[in-house]
């Protein structure tokens, strides 16, 4: 259901175009978006270790926290996992492989829980992040930076391919999820790959190495998982491989085998979004204080862990409830409506993402460029580091979420409408559209409180 | 292999062993062109070594003409770049009055309330909500204004003795800075600057230096242990 007749595909296939498809099957494809990218990690590294220890006068803060991490979820919309290909730490990754990696294979337990530690270690990263203020502190940007570093290094050592990338990194679980509404779309195309015996997409041939992340793209059915590297295009000697244009969403709405880890980082995504939000809200002092009062506990480790948790377990909760429902509606079962209605969750984390972090760059981004004159020791001038008033930022948060609360909407349908038959699905979708309506209001109330600045 | 041992753990040992801290008691730089000699003496004591982050300070005011103790003072400080210093030029013109409204970055104070929480490097935490931006109002924007030493962060606390004020004061980054002294008695108001050098956390090298040698260590043994391999 997810492979393009053949004959949609020729008429969209970017690798139909001559320069296109020359580019991306020539040697400098993805190389000249990776050195840049490395040297400007080597900036970043650099400064948020030895540049001024006040994030607010810190490019490599500004580069990471007010450039890069607003944007990454608007490339996995536009590129999919694009940014994978060119990240710095998969270069990394790659060079140690290629001098002294051992290509060992990836231990069966990585393989089989790989989504569970990523979804483990993006929820103790967020955690970590308030509780030890690793954004507002360059010192432990970096330091965060180097343990990453020190992970892709080992698995680089150890293990073929990018093990890191496809199991361990803790962003890897955003970027599949975020990847899934992504806009372009890498696929075989399946009455040539039938008559292939060589394989060449996924072991490598003489023109470029297997596909790094682990897929067949004869039998791939997602782009959670392909970073757009170009390999299989290049190896392939059928030129079965496919680029194309997809409307946003669309790969969520005909999810074939519904995991439930995916689905659980989905709303575990919109938990972690709330309390970003929350936290960056002036109002979170006021219910910090009133927890500590009403509790008796002082410690704000123990007293955020615990509002940490609860901001999870609430969308979690809501979706268990919504699943209990639909469950006596459809005959499935929790587990199977959880999995399969949690991709519905998706379009709205990522606008939710991309709202919170519009914020971030829009009322912040100046200061990318006066930390930089500071750096290249000019004078910076004395002026707001917004780039636009906070009037238009939240009517484009407001935009945003609308939007996303739309995407969502459709989503839940499509996916109601391709499991169930034309009453239940009506019936099933009920629920799950009370709760995406529910959590955009929510997400929308939030967006009109007073928020904090990264810098 | 026993020499080698203990000559690295005596090198572990000498890198963690954290210089004792001592009092230093800075000095004013002088002001030649000052058209007036100032009426308030502070003296600044800074524990060393002083580090790029938050450091704790103390500030003993005196009555230059009678060396008394002065009380009830609001006492601010400021930590800021040479070249950016109140005074008019970049000579020794340091100690300026209050009314010549130059301009100084604060940027560097430190601005901590009940919650806030700073690490040994300077760093504030989430709950440190100094910096809040009204989005709703459309206040302005906290981000890179640089503001006057006179409005620079919160004043200090009396301290123990009479005339002494405690507090904390933010060096931005290990290098030269210059802290502003922003004294304030009955409506008078007067402002010394100290020279200060701030150095890295020597935890900093060794944090650093760990990263290096466990990357190194892996790619040095990957390298081997795969010639081995290719070998047999």
């Amino acid at each position: 259901m997810l492979n393009p007749k053949p004959t949609q595909i020729a008429e969209s296939d970017l690798l139909k175009n001559k320069w296109i498809s020359g580019f991306v099957r020539s040697n400098w494809f993805p190389g000249i978006f990776q050195w840049p990218t490395v040297l400007f990690f080597a900036l970043i590294v650099y400064q948020l270790l030895f540049g001024p220890t006040a994030a607010h006068d810190n490019l490599g803060t500004a580069l990471t926290w007010v450039l890069w991490w607003p944007i990454i979820p608007i490339l996995f919309l536009a590129f999919g996992r694009f940014w994978c290909a060119i990240c710095p730490f998969g270069t990394v990754s790659d060079v140690i492989q290629k001098f002294v990696g051992h290509n060992g294979r990836v231990p069966q337990f990585l393989k089989k829980y790989g989504i569970w530690i990523i979804d483990a270690m993006f929820i103790l990263i967020t955690w970590s992040d308030h509780v030890w203020g690793i954004v507002e502190s360059p010192w432990g940007s970096g330091i965060l930076l180097l343990l990453i570093t020190t992970g892709v290094v080992i698995a680089a050592a150890l293990w073929e391919r990018r093990a890191w990338c496809r199991y361990l990194c803790f962003l890897g679980g955003l970027s599949g999820n975020y990847a899934r509404t992504g806009m372009l779309a890498l696929r075989a195309t399946p009455e040539k790959c039938s008559k292939c015996k060589t394989a060449s997409c996924y072991k490598g041939s003489e023109h470029a190495p297997g596909c790094p992340m682990f897929e067949f793209p004869r039998v791939m059915e997602t782009n959670a998982e392909c970073n757009i590297c170009g390999n299989c295009a290049k190896s392939c000697p059928n030129d079965s491989i496919r680029l194309t244009w997809r409307f946003p969403t669309k790969e969520l709405w005909f999810v074939r085998k519904p995991k439930l880890e995916e689905a659980f980082l989905a709303v575990v995504i919109m938990g972690i979004v709330f309390i970003q939000n929350v936290t960056m809200l002036e109002v979170w002092r006021s219910i910090l204080t009133w927890f500590e009062t009403a509790s008796g506990i002082k410690n704000y480790a123990i007293t955020f862990t615990i509002t940490f948790l609860i901001a999870m377990a609430i969308p979690i909760g809501l979706l268990a409830v919504a699943a209990l429902i639909a469950r006596k509606l459809n005959g499935d079962s929790l587990t199977q409506n959880f999995a399969k209605f949690g991709y519905a969750i998706i379009p709205l984390d990522v606008a939710g993402h991309v709202a919170h972090n519009l914020f971030h760059l829009l009322a912040e981004g100046k200061a990318i460029v006066y930390t930089a004159l500071t750096f290249l020791g000019q004078t910076a001038p004395n002026a707001s580091p917004a780039l636009v008033d906070n009037a238009t930022i939240q009517l484009l948060q407001f935009a945003l979420i609308g939007l996303g609360a739309l995407l969502s909407l459709y989503t839940a349908y499509r996916i109601a409408h391709s499991n169930y038959a034309r009453g239940t699905s009506w019936a099933t979708l009920a629920p799950y559209a009370a709760l995406i309506v529910l959590l955009g209001v929510v997400n929308l109330y939030l967006f009109m409180l007073p928020m904090a600045m990264r810098m | 292999m026993q020499k080698l041992f203990w000559f690295l753990f005596a090198l572990i040992l000498t890198a963690c062993a954290a210089p004792a801290a001592t009092p230093l008691v800075l000095s004013p730089v002088i002001d030649a062109a000052a058209s007036a000699p100032n009426e308030i003496q502070p003296q600044v004591t800074l524990m060393t070594p002083v580090l790029a982050g938050n450091n704790a300070l103390a500030v003993q005011l005196r009555d230059a003409k009678t060396g008394k103790p002065l009380h009830d003072a609001t006492v601010r400080v400021a930590i800021v770049a040479p070249k950016h210093s109140p005074t008019k030029s970049d000579d020794d013109h340091s100690t300026v009055k209050k009314d010549d409204h130059a301009k100084t970055d604060d940027h560097s104070v430190t601005k901590k309330d009940d919650h806030a929480k700073t690490d040994d490097h300077g760093a504030t935490k989430k709950d440190d909500h100094a910096k809040t931006e009204s989005q709703s109002a459309g206040a302005k924007n906290s981000g890179h204004d640089d503001g006057d030493t006179g409005h620079a962060g919160k004043p200090l606390t009396a301290g123990k003795s009479e005339g002494e004020y405690t507090g904390q004061v933010m060096i931005p980054n290990a290098g030269d800075w210059w802290l502003v002294v922003q004294s304030e008695i009955a409506g008078k108001e007067e402002m010394t600057m100290f020279a200060v050098n701030a150095t890295r956390a020597p935890e900093t090298w060794l944090v650093l230096g760990g990263f290096l040698g466990v990357n190194l260590a892996v790619i040095v043994t990957a390298g081997m242990t795969k010639r081995r391999i290719a070998k047999k």
